[in-house]
């Protein structure tokens, strides 16, 4: 879905971020220090940046003043939690901060998240013969309009933005109906049935043994 | 109220206090001079006076039968318009009839006394001389009274001036007074303005003043302080920044790894893999985990280096660096590393076990530096009394700017922390521990022109502790 440009040294996290945005769809390419980036940056523009701040050379904080006048989005991705650096990566004009070690599901999430306020994520999404629009907020099927409520709808949009990636129950529910709803995650099982059924995605909603479920879709 | 206000106003009450006071004696004893030398001139008017009418009245008492009232008042007059102008009246009278008199006022005569009385009448003041003398069987009273009102006109004059005086003086002094209190003081301003500076966290600040009064005593001392103040203020501004440097490495060599791991681990449950993919997940796992074992074994080194009870021997460093060498050969082999060593003093006293990892450690990081083909030199000579070990590299070498912090725990010239060269940059705190428990020291030179092979790294250490002898050290060939 969207170009994503990691910086990052550490092979080890580096690889991992790739894997990850790979899996749900996006483009991810990886360079490990400041001038690399710069030079990359001539040649093509990624949809956003996931910025490591203790790089070789220029460090993160640094290279954000050069990156600012581009206009793509930067994510800070770094070990250093300290106020005051999280304030100085804001202050820079970074979209977000995030600080390792971190949760997958939470960057991929905060990404999605930086995408659409800056209009790069893609509205719809072409899976099998269904045509989901998540502006409209409708599902059509050959072309034919699907019933979905409001639930389902937000169900199968996570579903979709993080798709190959299982996702608990309790995740679901957590992202979906709140942190505050009292029922169980019952609902969860209930909502994901009538999405296979309406939408014919039996094959591609999986139930994951223990874990969740995770929609896979061949990237 | 300021210290040059008080200064002022204590003087100025005291000078006019003082003034004051003296003016009024003054005018009171010069008063009292006039007073007493008048006195004195009234009597003897009044003598000569009384003298000659006592003459006058002798010899005319030849003349007449009787004297009374009416006929010894001539012998008077004359004399009473005559010093009536100088307002001075008389008072004749005979037997108690009054036979003259010329004194203005109304009041009765007092009886004939001895000495000089003060008279007050009507706010005016008089001097009074009332004697008697006989004649004829006659007492003849003859009274003196003199207007005083000069001396009292005198004095109040001289009061007057004396408050006018004490104005203008006051006022020239006053003036003075405030200028040069204010140049006084006006160091003690400056050492306010300075000590407002420091508190405000311009530590650089002094205070410039040149005189030698014990206000620049005090100034001088002053500056001192602020000296002293900025250079350990200095000091813990730095000790700060390390420590600080230090947390932020250290949660970094931390969460890194930790990071990854879990990282691979939520891939590897919640994600579909590939073959490829999940051995790369697997083996990242296995590697930052040794990764974090590895440092927190060092971590744990470095904080039990102080409390270990230390095992002080000799030990040869001929054999030590020998094992050394041995347990390098996979690293160093594929690069044709070549060992060089000069051991004129073979022995070294110390603990085995921290002295091996010292040595392991930079010997480790001199291989690490070298590239194909590459030299490292060990030696150990005597200096000045002082056993001097040294190990040197042709390899990377290292740049100036990082070697103030070489010792540093986790510091790494390459400020990534990258794994290209490995480790965490603890092994040279550790080695700085170590000299430090040996009371030895240790320095780091680089790329320069006086090492054996100008450039790389040569790392020298200084031992100072219970040094061994003269004797037998085994040269071996180069």
């Amino acid at each position: 879905m969207a170009k994503i440009m990691i910086v990052e040294d550490e092979p080890a996290i580096a690889d991992l971020l790739a894997v990850n945005l790979q899996l749900v769809g996006h483009s991810a390419v990886c360079c490990d220090n400041g001038e690399l980036l710069m030079e990359m940056l001539n040649t093509s523009r990624p949809d956003l940046i996931l910025l490591d701040v203790m790089l070789p050379g220029k460090d993160g904080f640094t290279l954000m003043k050069e990156l600012k006048p581009l206009d793509i989005p930067v994510i800070f991705l770094t070990a250093k939690d300290r106020m005051d650096d999280k304030i100085t990566g804001l202050k820079l004009g970074a979209d977000d901060y995030i600080v390792k070690p971190f949760v997958t599901i939470e960057v991929l999430t905060r990404i999605e998240t930086v995408l659409k306020r800056c209009k790069k994520s893609s509205s719809t999404f072409e899976l099998n013969n269904l045509e989901i629009n998540f502006d409209e907020h409708s599902v059509r099927m050959d072309g034919i309009p699907v019933e979905l409520t409001v639930k389902e709808f937000s169900l199968l949009e996570v579903l979709v933005k993080n798709k190959n990636i299982a996702l608990s129950r309790e995740r679901l529910l957590e992202m979906i109906w709140g942190y505050d709803f009292p029922g169980e995650t019952r609902t969860v099982d209930v909502h994901i049935q009538k999405l296979r059924k309406k939408l014919n995605l039996e094959d591609n909603i999986k139930t994951i043994f223990k874990v969740g479920y995770r929609l896979e879709v061949k990237p | 109220m300021k210290f040059w206000q008080k200064t002022f106003i204590s003087v100025m009450v005291l000078f006019i206090i003082a003034f004051d006071l003296t003016a009024w004696l003054i005018v009171r004893e010069s008063t009292k001079q006039l007073q007493i030398n008048e006195i004195q001139t009234v009597k003897n008017e009044y003598y000569i006076i009384k003298n000659s009418i006592s003459e006058r009245l002798k010899s005319a008492s030849k003349y007449y039968t009787e004297l009374n009232a009416d006929n010894i008042a001539q012998y008077l007059i004359p004399y009473a318009q005559y010093y009536e102008q100088q307002g001075i009246s008389m008072v004749l009278s005979i037997d108690g009839v009054q036979s003259y008199n010329n004194f203005h006022e109304d009041m009765d005569l007092p009886a004939p006394g001895e000495d000089i009385e003060f008279l007050n009448i009507n706010n005016n003041s008089y001097l009074l001389i009332s004697e008697s003398m006989d004649l004829q069987n006659h007492k003849i009273q003859f009274i003196y009274i003199k207007d005083e009102s000069a001396l009292s006109h005198y004095r109040h004059e001289m009061a007057v001036y004396a408050i006018r005086i004490s104005i203008v003086i006051s006022c020239v002094l006053a003036a003075f007074l405030i200028f040069f209190l204010l140049m006084l003081t006006r160091p003690l301003r400056m050492l306010n303005k300075g000590a407002d500076e420091i508190t405000k966290g311009r530590y650089q600040q002094r205070v410039n003043i040149k005189n030698r009064d014990e206000i620049g005593e005090f100034a001088a001392k002053f500056n001192l302080m602020a000296e002293h103040i900025e250079q350990h203020i200095d000091q813990l501004t730095e000790v700060s920044a390390e420590k600080q440097r230090f947390i932020d490495y250290f949660s970094h060599e931390m969460r890194t790894p930790v990071a990854a791991i879990v990282g691979y681990a939520e891939l590897l449950k919640y994600a579909e893999l590939d073959e490829d993919k999940r051995l790369m997940a697997l083996d990242y796992i296995m590697n930052q985990g040794t990764r974090l074992q590895n440092l927190s074994a060092k971590l744990l080194q470095l904080s039990v280096l102080k409390k270990k009870d230390y095992d002080k021997q000799s030990i040869s460093l001929n054999n030590m660096f020998k094992n050394i060498e041995d347990g390098l050969i996979p690293a160093y082999q594929h690069k044709d590393v070549k060992f060089h060593y000069r051991l004129e003093c073979d022995l070294i006293y110390g603990d085995p076990d921290l002295l091996q990892c010292l040595f392991q450690n930079l010997v480790e990081n001199a291989v690490k530096a070298c590239s194909q083909g590459g030299n490292i030199m060990i030696q150990s000579i005597m200096e000045n009394s002082r056993q001097k070990v040294t190990i040197t590299d042709d390899g990377v070498g290292i740049p100036a700017d990082d070697i103030p912090y070489l010792f540093e725990p986790f510091y790494r010239v390459d400020k990534s922390r990258a794994r290209k060269y490995g480790g965490a940059g603890l092994g040279l705190a550790l080695c700085k521990e170590i000299c430090d428990i040996h009371q030895a020291e240790i320095r780091v030179r680089s790329n320069d022109k006086s090492m054996i092979w100008e450039k790389g790294t040569e790392i020298t250490i200084y031992f100072t502790t219970n040094l061994q002898h003269d004797d037998t050290s085994a040269i071996l060939p180069v």
